[in-house]
């Protein structure tokens, strides 16, 4: 009976714990949006995975192509192209990349018009 | 013995569930208004999956009721481009916040994680072609609003 509840226990320390992640730091922000003699499309080279703030990671597949759609004080914002890019915390985020040359710095998030600033930037190998 | 049939009962509560009836999207699709100009589409869905299958929320468009989470299912909601959250609370909430733009179509699927007594309906953003596939089988059953 004890070591049942002990299970017991565990297991709803687990649930818990899974079912409890910590939110994602955002802080608003403005983006201005690009003129269309500055928008590019940047196609992924190799992929990468990005560790969150919120205990999550985060892959950009190889071959996923971005469109740069605005610009933030951290550096330009990429859209992803014909598909749908998210981070999570304890919510789902819609996110752009925001690149600083071949540096990610951020996530924009545009549902929010905020941004999750990365502790450390990730390279994209981009073409 | 009394435990372990009420943790037996309690596990085939949590599975059980009816999947939802309707037309499938090959049915019903061409019958769905077009889209106006300012406007853009979200589609709600939950995969036929047995895993907490009789679990159910509502789901709420930025605050708003526009249907059910239930297993087999899906809707649409048409919506002037903007910022969205959709969230659809059990026992915990989690939300999901995007960006609407007109003439867009967005897809949310809509999960039963673990939970500590009823499991959690977690709503989630998804690619065009994988939502579609998805809900290719799932029956059509119309919008609160």
């Amino acid at each position: 009976m004890v070591r049942s509840a002990r299970m017991l226990l565990i297991v709803a320390s687990l649930i818990v714990t899974l079912g409890c992640a910590r939110d994602l730091r955002r802080e608003p922000t403005e983006m201005t949006a690009l003129d269309a003699s500055e928008i590019r499309v940047i196609r992924v080279a190799e992929a990468v995975t990005v560790s969150l703030d919120s205990g999550y990671s985060r892959s950009i597949a190889a071959g996923s192509q971005w469109r740069s759609v605005g610009q933030i004080s951290m550096g330009t914002v990429f859209k992803p192209v014909g598909q749908v890019f998210s981070i999570e915390g304890a919510h789902v985020h819609e996110a752009y990349l925001v690149l600083q040359g071949n540096n990610l710095v951020a996530f924009y998030l545009p549902g929010e018009r905020k941004v999750n600033a990365l502790g450390t930037p990730v390279v994209i190998k981009a073409n | 013995m009394l435990p372990r049939i009420l943790s037996m009962t309690v596990v085939v509560a949590f599975l059980v569930g009816c999947a939802a009836t309707g037309p499938k999207p090959s049915e019903v699709k061409a019958s769905f208004p077009e889209l106006a100009a300012d406007q853009g589409r979200i589609y709600f869905y939950r995969t036929k999956s047995i895993f907490g299958a009789a679990v159910t929320a509502e789901i709420r468009l930025s605050g708003e009721a526009v249907g059910r989470s239930t297993r087999g299912s899906f809707f649409y909601a048409d919506r002037p481009a903007g910022n969205y959250e959709v969230a659809s609370s059990t026992e915990t909430e989690k939300k999901v916040t995007f960006v609407l733009e007109a003439g867009e179509t967005k897809y949310i699927r809509t999960y039963v994680g673990l939970g500590l007594i009823v499991g959690r309906i977690i709503p989630e953003l998804v690619n065009t072609e994988e939502a579609e596939k998805d809900m290719a089988e799932l029956a059509y059953v119309g919008a609160t609003k």
